[in-house]
Parts: structure tokens; C-alpha cells; sequence
């Protein structure tokens, strides 16, 4: 019997090119002949360009080309793609740059420079002047004066950003136990190690483009608009992403001022935006202010949960709302349950999705409320999360799809010896350290993106897969030519996966861990389009078949070869039948399309974050000890590469609870931390053991030809409030206020 | 980065020579530091002149002590022997004060002339006295957490951000120069500048002048030492505090002797002699450690976001002090 490779933890087909540094990155690119461009950027967050001056520039030698608003100001179509990501928004920054001479933000666009070297342009950027008529902008992190201009977005992934059920102004007024707070949680940036770029190159009126990319195939479509051409002019190619966490997930308009350059000079332009730009244009994951009240009765059942949302956005493009309370609906059985949200337009850049948004930093919110609740009625937090253990969604009573979320809570705990836990914060000292130990639920919700593959067969025995589908370092090379190899029962070493270029297959984005479980289900049904197809070749009038005219069923294939079921000695490779026929290859192209079964049910991954952590006492600098963790996100595709995702969430939650934080200098409004020196993410040393479980249980109500959900998202879904709330339990410092800084805990700790 | 012309120094006499022909000419040692100002145009010197083969990079034996050449690698230091046994707290304050790509970069002598990491002197837009002069100080009402609380000016908070320079100062290293005017060798803790009314005026340095070693001496109870580093982040940041302590104790565990050098949070290595005076004479227990502690913070003036500072020094002062109490001499 064959042994599945769907699941096991292959190495990364890609392992060896990314070590020896054989992978090509999109600006890795360097075609003979290209200019280098340099965006330079306002340094005033709110008024007008009152001049600018880019004679100077043109004195550098090896200048080419300059645009700003007034001199060669680009000719951009505007972009109305209509994104199937369903966060609300069309593009990374909705609003075409260097059309006019409003500053909306501090690192706005306002002209680029174009030269024969990459130094030589960034000089001539940085001697571009532009002189501003400021005015006084609105700055990150006080919301106060920034909330009357809140905007309501009415949907946001096909749901209400409002909902209520019950009665919780009521059940609240009522409860025995009340906790009632407000939490926040600072601009974030995604802070990948690969900067934005991209590298243009005309062929006649065919625009070949290198770009990182979340989403090749519509990243492409819109680049094709905005600069007025058929979506078949524009050739996209983006084999490797070097981390993404959302904020490329877009397009963005700086690509085609980097087009628009390389066709006025009719040589390959290449524009790579610097680590500070990246921070000031790239997107952030907006700044959160959120409202948690909780009430229970005196057993500690949940009759009201609130949860109200302010995130904040760009008033250049107020559309992307921080869903924090969405999953809120889905964690715990209350009597009634009101979730709201709100956007807050500040004068900054652009926000956008980073890994697990809107669960992220709502997780923080409400798993923090709920170890509040907790520490007030004296329970344990497992305890009381098991006390208010959701079987239907809550509000609705629409069933889950398979839901083990119990078995998470005990696997972890046990991992992390939970049972040794003081309820006591502040009684467990190891010399000058204070020990505490803390846990949250994780949800996240499943999201499906419509993805087609193609899975060639070809008669040299190998097979290739294709789809407009993406590696961010996420392993998709690996999984699908698993699931590929599976399907076509070929060794892995016969199986080659093309992916990143939007001439494939058209697939979904790399978002909402949607890729792995939705291009894999395409993958999965291509290739047993491919070997239905093959056996009816063998069975069909092919003379030369050993297996002609068998029925069909009694036609078994392993190892790449056809063979009778009842006499298995009779048969041939798959090869020899497509030579013998002439045929080239056999290909199926199949498309995966999100179930109907999201109408009739609650789709959602689970997981239970427990942490232990260590508080200096003397200085207050907060180190994680252990992390143990379960996930019940469906069946596992890749051990390895899931563990990777899982495991590296949870770096990034570290970083979230203890690190993250863009500094707005409040009366510039520019972010004085943009680099990776000062913005702080957990390096090795910040990294403890982290021990992840995966319950490995497939859901074939999510995911009928997979059994398989997402697990890129779900680590960093409760990391931050486990992390805080082991802070608690160390200290007895509760801090609502990401990061958890030193001076936060400092007046707290004992002396 | 604003172009410039790179000159190659063969001896540390061509090096002075190229240095007082080229006003603003800057010496490029390891370039931890200089590349990265020039990238972001905090720096652009018009002549760089290249000191990497000069020699001067070796550590010698002296009678007292350790010579270091300038051009010695910070891990050179860390990782010779006498050095690393005599003054573990040097070895300590170079290994937490950057990774090991950096450590074997940034020379001895660089590292004396580190810069702020004050976010607005790295800010061409901000302003700020030390990048240029009279434009003010965007730090005093700005994002100052990681600024200085002693040794400041109305003009200036910036910290200076260096590990290895709070060890010299608490070892009493001296810095050996040579200049158009000949040679000098100058007391580590008189090397560096308060910012006063001149914050760009960072040293004592006079034009033409090139740093050809540090000398250590020999700190007999440097065994009874320790370098401790207060910051958000496990590794790779620079300090929120930190502090160089050494203590010489008697037998009846009276303080004989201690050095006291704090960093994170003075405008320069800071050599906190206050506490050391309150320190000398007192049996070593934990009230003398709180006297002293509030003395080396005495006179600081924090600002909006480093208000902790103060009191987050004197916590981990008074517990490494403790912890070194620990030690065997």
C-alpha cells in the first residue's frame, strides 16, 4: 500500500536553492540595460508641496529621468479591480501618487529619480527639493481627538462589522462578575527581511514585471490597468517571496511609476524602496483601541460579552477595517454578544492586514478580559474557558465544522505543566526572576479563495504543477508537489511545481492562510483528473496497452506505473503508455471553489496558547521561558513546514507582546523608529522552546477534497494575551497596553 | 549617500597628515558606524580616508596592564586570554554590546567615537544640535525614552549608546593619540564631552588627531566585576541601562575600592564617582548599595519618556551589586 506523502514532513523541495542562494528573487533581477530608480518622499505628514525643485538632481551624473507632480507627472489609470481578498480594499494605497501636490502622510511619494546606478539615484533623490506649507496632522497612538471622524464600514468579509445578539447591555447590568476595560495595541509593521521592489522591462507593448507579491495574479490585472492595458500585457513573475505577513498583499501604485519609467526610457527600470520606506509606505497593522466588558454570573458563565473596535487607517484611504471582534463571536457561549467596529483616520500611511488580522490584536483584547474575569472570580482560566466552551456558534447556534478545541486546552496544558500554576501572581521566584505561567484561546476563521491548478503529466514519467500561487517561505513548493505526487502516485523527485507568474493557473492570494488548503484542493483534483484520464488511455483503444480493455476500476497505479489489480505483474509506467501513444503529456487543469458549506456553517481553526515567562524583578525586562501550544487547524499537509508557520507566528506574537511598537513623534507625525535596528522583533536570543502540537484531524465539512483548513495565520492568535496574562500571573502587573515595556511593570515589582 | 573620494592610509603619520589637509575628512576603521551614517546623509564626509592597514592592531603585554592597538578588533579583545580573566567585565560589556559580525568588524578605536542612536540626530529632517549645530533639539519634547537623564543640556540629551566604553571608564583606561602636534595619552574618562553648548563637539580630540591605542590597566580585584545590560530585547539593542560595577572588598567585607560606570543613560561612558564615594569605607550590604545608588543618579534630569530610568538604575544597581557580592574576588 502506498504510504501518503500528504502529511509527512518532507524537506523543502526549495531548501537547497534557498541556502545556496540559487533562488532568484524578484530583484535579484538585473536585466542588461537597467536604470535604477529612487522614490523620494514627503517629510511632512499633513499640507501642500508649495515647490520642487529637482535641478539639482539633474546635476548628479548618470540621472536619466525625474517625475514629480509637475514635471513628467505620470500618466496612472486608476485602479477599480475588484479584489476577491475580501478585506475591503482594491489596492495597498488607494490613491494614485504624484497627481497632485496634497501630503497626506510623512513618506508619501512625491517624486522619483531614475539613474544609470542605484547610488547614483538615491543621491539625486535625496537633492530633490521640496519645500511644504504644513499643517498640523493628527498623529498615532491618541485616538481622543482623532474619534470624531470614526468611519462605519457596514461589511467586511461578507459580514456585518456590527452584531448583536441578545441583550448585553442588560446581561451586563446584571452579571456577578464584571470585568470592563480598554485594551490597545500600537502600528505594527510587517518588518519581512525582503524589501519592496520590483524590476520593469518592455517588449513592445508587453510589460515583463518582477515583484515580490502576495497575489501575482491580481497584483498583475491591476498593474495592467493602471496603466491603461489589457490584463494579457502584463506578465507578472514572482517565484520567491522573502516574507510577506500581508503587507504585499496588494498592489501598489509605485510599480507603475516604476513602468511608466522604464517606457519613457525604453530600457528595464528597477526600484527597491529603502528599509525606512518600507516602514512609512509598506502598511502597517493598524493601531487598536478596544473596549472588552465582560459579565458572568456568580459560577462564572458569560451572560454579556461587548467587544468594541477603533482601528486605525490612513485619511488618505479609510477602508481597512481591523476586524478585532470578529472572533469574538465565535469563542465563547454568552447569553448576547455585541461586537462593533470602527475605523479612525489618523495622518499616517496606509494600514493593511498583518499575519492574523483582526484575531491579532482582538485576541489580545478579549483573552486578556478573560484572564481578568478569571483572576476576579478565583477560577482557573482553563477552567473558565471550559465553563463557556461554544458547541454552535454562539448567537446563531450554526454548528462548527469539526471543532477540538478541548483537546488543545489539554494537550498544551499538560505540555506546559499548567497543573503547577498558582492562582496566586507574584508567587513563584527564581532569584531575581519572577515566574508566571498564562494561556488564551486561539480562532481563526477559515477563508477560501477560488484557485485553479494545472497538473501536466509528461512522458519522460515526470509531472509538473502549475498555478498563479505563491512560496513566501511558507513551503508551497513542497506541499503541492506533495499533494501532486500523492494524487499522480509519483516519487516527490518526479514532481517539479511552478508557481509565482500570473501566465499560470489563476489561483487565490497568499492571505487569510487561505493558499495551502485552497490552491492544494485544486492541486489535489487536477491530479486525479490527470490519472482518471490515464487510466482510460490504458483501458481505451491503445492495442499496445497490457491493460487494454480492462474495466476501469480494475486498473491500479503506484510508483508511476499502470497496473492490473488482478494480475499486478501486468502493466507499464506511465511513460511507456504516453510514448507509445505519442502524446506529449496529459494535462488537467482543475478549479477549486469555496464550499457552500460556509452557509451552513461556522468554518474555524482552533488553538490553545499557553506561555511561561520570567520578569526581572530589578529591571522589569520580560523574557519567555516556554511556549506550548495546540492547533486543531484540519489535516496537516507538511509537519515540517506547518510546524515552521506555527512555530514562527508565535515569534512573531513574542514580538507583538514584548517589542512591537512604531514611535510617532507627535509633532511631526513620522514614525522615528522605521528601521530594524529601532524597531524592535525578537531576535534568536528572544526565542525559547516552543513546543508545538498539531491535533493532525482532518475537516472534510471545510474542506472536502483536503480535509485540510490553514495554519498561517492561527500561531499569532492568542501568543500576545498568553504572554501577557503569564505577566500577570509572574507579577501581578496586568498591562493593557502593548508593548509590554520594562517601565510598564517597573513601579509594580518588588524592590 | 553623497559621493566622496576614498583615500588609503599606510601608517597612523599619513593618516594625521591626510586628516588635517582634508577638513571634514573622516577615518574609515571598521565602518560599523560611519557607513551607516553616510547611507543615511548624517555623515558625508568629502574625503574618507581608509585606516584598515595602518597596523596598530595588536594587544601587548605591559608591566600594569593591557595595550590595545586602535585598529584591534572588538573581538580580539574578548577573546585574549589575560584580558578576558583580568576584566570580565569588559569582555562581558563587548560581548552584549553587538553581534559577532559587528564584533569583528568595529576596531577598539572606532568604537570610542560610536554615535548616538538618538533618533533624531539619525534624522536629516529632524532637528538637532549635534548633526547641526543651532538647529535645536527635537529629542527634549520628543520620543526620548532612549535618551540620557545625566550629564545632559538644554541643548542635547542624546545617550551615548556604547557597551565597551562603560567598561574603560569603569577600568580607567586611558586612550594613547597621536596628532600633527605629537603624541598625548589622556584619561578614557576625560576623552568624551557633556554636550553642553556644543553637543557636535563629542571629544577632546583636536583636528588631525588619530587614536592609536587603549591602554587597560591591570584592575587588581577586576575578577570581583561585572558588566550588566538593561534592554527590551534579549540581544542586539542597544542599552536602556547598563552598568560596569567592580568592588574591593576587606576581609570584614568593607568597600576598599569600587568602580562604578553607567551607560544608557548619561551623554557619555559615565563614571558615576559619587557612588563610588559613597560605596568606599561602607561594609558592602544592601543599605550602603542604596546610598550609593541614589548617588550615581543624583542630578539627573529625566524627560518625558525616560522618567524610569532613574529608578530602574538604582534597582538593578543595588541588585548587581548584590550579585557581585557573590563573586569570589
Amino acid at each position: 500500500m502506498n504510504v501518503s506523502l500528504v502529511g509527512q514532513g518532507l524537506r523543502r523541495v526549495d531548501a537547497c536553492s534557498k541556502v545556496t542562494g540559487a533562488a532568484r528573487y524578484a530583484t535579484d533581477r538585473l536585466p542588461a540595460g537597467c536604470a535604477h530608480a529612487a522614490l523620494v518622499t514627503a517629510t511632512i505628514a499633513k499640507g501642500r508641496i508649495a515647490s520642487i525643485s529637482t535641478a539639482l538632481a539633474w546635476q548628479v551624473p548618470g540621472v536619466l529621468h525625474v517625475m514629480t507632480h509637475e514635471e513628467r507627472r505620470p500618466a496612472i489609470h486608476r485602479v477599480e479591480l475588484h479584489m476577491e481578498l475580501t478585506y475591503g480594499r482594491r489596492t495597498h494605497e488607494d490613491r494614485p501618487p504624484l497627481q497632485g501636490a496634497d501630503v497626506h502622510y510623512a513618506g508619501q511619494a512625491v517624486a522619483m529619480v531614475t539613474a544609470e546606478t542605484a547610488e547614483a539615484a538615491r543621491h539625486a533623490a535625496s537633492l530633490v527639493a521640496v519645500t511644504c506649507e504644513a499643517e498640523r496632522p493628527v498623529p498615532l497612538p491618541d485616538f481622543t481627538p482623532a474619534l470624531p471622524g470614526a468611519v462605519h464600514i457596514l461589511k467586511v468579509k461578507g459580514e456585518d462589522t456590527d452584531q448583536t445578539h441578545g441583550d448585553p447591555d442588560g446581561e451586563l447590568a446584571a452579571a456577578a462578575c464584571v470585568v470592563d476595560a480598554t485594551y490597545t495595541t500600537p502600528s505594527e509593521h510587517h518588518a519581512a527581511i525582503e524589501l519592496h521592489g520590483k524590476v520593469a522591462e518592455w517588449q513592445d507593448d508587453e510589460l515583463l514585471f518582477h515583484e515580490p507579491t502576495q497575489w501575482v495574479a491580481g497584483t498583475g490585472r491591476a498593474l495592467a490597468q493602471s496603466l491603461g492595458l489589457a490584463d494579457s500585457k502584463v506578465h507578472l513573475v514572482n517565484p520567491f517571496v522573502g516574507g510577506g505577513f500581508g503587507g504585499k498583499a496588494y498592489f501598489r501604485y509605485d510599480s507603475t511609476l516604476c513602468a511608466l519609467a522604464a517606457r519613457d526610457l525604453g530600457r528595464p527600470v528597477k526600484l527597491v524602496l529603502s528599509r525606512e520606506q518600507v516602514f512609512v509606505i509598506g502598511g502597517a497593522r493598524p493601531a487598536t483601541r478596544q473596549r472588552v466588558a465582560l459579565g458572568t454570573d456568580a459560577t462564572g458563565r458569560l451572560g454579556a460579552v461587548i467587544h468594541d473596535t477603533w482601528a486605525a487607517a490612513s485619511t488618505v484611504d479609510a477602508n481597512y477595517q481591523e476586524t478585532c471582534g470578529y472572533q469574538t463571536r465565535q469563542l465563547y457561549a454568552a447569553q448576547a454578544i455585541r461586537t462593533t467596529h470602527r475605523i479612525v483616520p489618523f495622518d499616517i500611511g496606509t494600514t493593511c492586514p498583518m499575519r492574523a488580522p483582526g484575531s491579532g490584536p482582538g485576541s489580545f483584547a478579549v483573552e486578556s478580559a478573560m484572564d481578568e474575569l478569571a483572576h476576579s472570580l478565583d477560577m482557573d482560566p482553563v477552567e473558565l474557558r471550559l465553563r463557556n466552551y461554544s458547541e454552535t456558534e454562539p448567537g446563531t447556534g450554526r454548528p462548527f465544522s469539526p471543532k477540538h478545541l478541548r483537546d488543545c486546552y489539554a494537550i498544551a496544558a499538560e505540555r506546559i505543566g499548567w497543573a503547577s500554576r498558582s492562582q496566586q501572581p507574584g508567587s513563584r521566584r527564581d532569584g531575581d526572576w519572577l515566574v508566571g505561567l498564562g494561556m488564551a484561546t486561539a480562532s481563526y476563521d477559515v477563508l477560501q479563495l477560488k484557485s485553479r491548478a494545472l497538473v501536466a503529466l509528461l512522458d519522460d514519467g515526470t509531472a509538473r504543477v502549475s498555478a498563479a500561487a505563491h512560496d513566501l517561505g511558507t513551503g508551497s513548493y513542497t506541499v503541492f508537489t506533495q499533494v501532486a505526487a500523492d494524487g499522480l502516485h509519483l516519487p516527490m523527485d518526479r514532481v517539479r511545481c511552478e508557481l509565482g507568474d500570473n501566465r499560470l493557473p489563476v489561483a487565490g492570494a497568499a492571505a487569510g492562510q487561505s493558499q495551502a488548503g485552497s490552491t492544494g484542493a485544486a492541486v489535489a483534483e487536477a491530479a486525479r483528473h490527470v490519472m482518471h484520464k490515464l487510466v482510460r488511455l490504458a483501458a481505451g483503444g491503445d492495442p499496445g496497452s497490457p491493460l487494454a480493455n480492462l474495466a476501469l476500476d480494475r486498473i491500479g497505479f503506484e510508483g508511476g506505473r499502470l497496473f492490473s489489480v488482478a494480475e499486478p505483474s501486468r502493466g507499464e509506467p506511465y511513460e511507456a503508455l504516453l510514448g507509445r501513444l505519442g502524446l506529449g503529456h496529459v494535462a488537467e487543469e482543475a478549479e477549486f471553489m469555496p464550499r457552500p458549506a460556509r452557509e451552513s456553517h461556522s468554518l474555524q481553526n482552533w488553538g490553545a496558547q499557553f506561555a511561561e515567562v520570567a520578569v526581572r524583578a530589578s529591571s522589569g525586562e520580560v523574557r519567555v521561558r516556554r511556549v506550548a501550544s495546540a492547533f486543531d487547524f484540519g489535516r496537516v499537509l507538511n509537519r515540517a513546514t506547518a510546524h515552521g508557520q506555527l512555530a514562527g507566528a508565535i515569534v512573531f506574537g513574542i514580538g507583538m507582546a514584548l517589542l512591537e511598537e512604531a514611535e510617532y513623534d507627535q509633532r511631526s507625525a513620522r514614525i522615528v523608529n522605521a528601521s530594524l535596528g529601532e524597531y524592535l522583533v525578537p531576535v534568536q536570543a528572544d526565542v525559547p522552546f516552543i513546543d508545538v502540537a498539531m491535533l493532525d484531524r482532518p475537516d472534510f465539512v471545510a474542506s472536502p477534497a483536503l480535509g485540510a483548513k490553514g495554519c498561517g495565520e492561527i500561531g499569532n492568535v492568542g501568543i500576545a494575551a498568553a504572554i501577557a496574562n503569564a505577566v500577570f500571573n509572574a507579577t501581578g502587573v496586568r498591562v493593557r497596553d502593548l508593548p509590554i515595556l520594562p517601565e510598564k511593570l517597573l513601579d509594580g515589582l518588588p524592590g | 549617500m553623497t559621493p566622496f573620494v576614498l583615500l588609503t592610509a599606510h601608517s597612523a603619520a599619513e593618516a594625521s597628515t591626510q586628516l588635517a589637509a582634508n577638513p571634514g575628512a573622516a577615518l574609515l576603521a571598521g565602518g560599523t558606524t560611519l557607513l551607516d551614517l553616510m547611507k543615511l546623509g548624517v555623515a558625508a564626509p568629502p574625503v574618507v580616508i581608509d585606516i584598515s592597514r595602518i597596523g596598530h592592531d595588536g594587544i601587548t603585554r605591559m608591566d600594569d596592564g593591557w595595550r590595545v592597538g586602535a585598529l584591534a578588533r572588538n573581538d580580539d579583545v574578548v577573546r585574549h586570554p589575560g584580558v578576558a580573566a583580568g576584566l570580565p567585565m569588559l569582555v562581558q560589556a563587548i560581548n552584549l554590546g553587538a553581534s559577532g559580525q559587528l564584533r569583528n568588524m568595529a576596531t577598539v578605536g572606532g568604537n570610542l567615537l560610536q554615535r548616538t542612536r538618538c533618533p533624531y540626530f539619525r534624522d536629516l529632517h529632524s532637528a538637532c544640535n549635534k548633526r547641526r549645530p543651532g538647529s535645536g533639539c527635537d529629542a527634549l519634547e520628543g520620543a526620548n525614552r532612549g535618551c540620557a537623564v545625566l550629564g545632559t543640556s538644554g541643548r542635547c540629551i542624546a545617550a551615548h549608546p556604547g557597551d565597551m566604553a562603560v567598561a574603560l571608564a569603569a577600568i580607567g583606561a586611558r586612550v594613547g593619540l597621536h596628532g600633527p602636534d605629537g603624541a598625548r595619552v589622556i584619561a578614557f574618562t576625560d576623552f568624551n564631552l557633556e554636550p553642553g553648548a556644543t553637543p557636535d563637539r563629542e571629544t577632546v580630540m583636536r583636528p588631525g588627531e588619530v587614536i592609536l591605542f587603549v591602554d587597560l590597566p591591570a584592575l587588581p580585584y577586576g575578577r570581583r566585576s561585572t558588566y550588566r545590560k538593561v534592554r527590551d530585547r534579549a540581544s542586539y539593542q542597544f542599552a536602556l541601562f547598563s552598568c560596569a560595577l567592580a568592588l574591593d572588598l576587606d576581609d570584614a567585607g568593607v568597600v576598599v575600592e569600587a568602580r562604578v560606570a553607567l551607560g544608557g543613560v548619561g551623554t557619555r561612558p559615565w563614571r558615576a564617582w559619587g557612588a563610588e564615594a559613597a560605596l568606599c569605607g561602607r561594609q558592602a550590604d544592601e543599605a550602603a548599595f542604596r546610598d550609593a545608588a541614589e548617588a550615581a543618579m543624583a542630578g539627573a534630569v529625566p524627560r518625558s519618556q525616560n522618567r524610569f530610568k532613574v529608578e530602574l538604575a538604582q534597582r538593578v544597581l543595588v541588585q548587581t551589586w548584590a550579585e557581585l557580592m557573590e563573586l569570589a574576588a
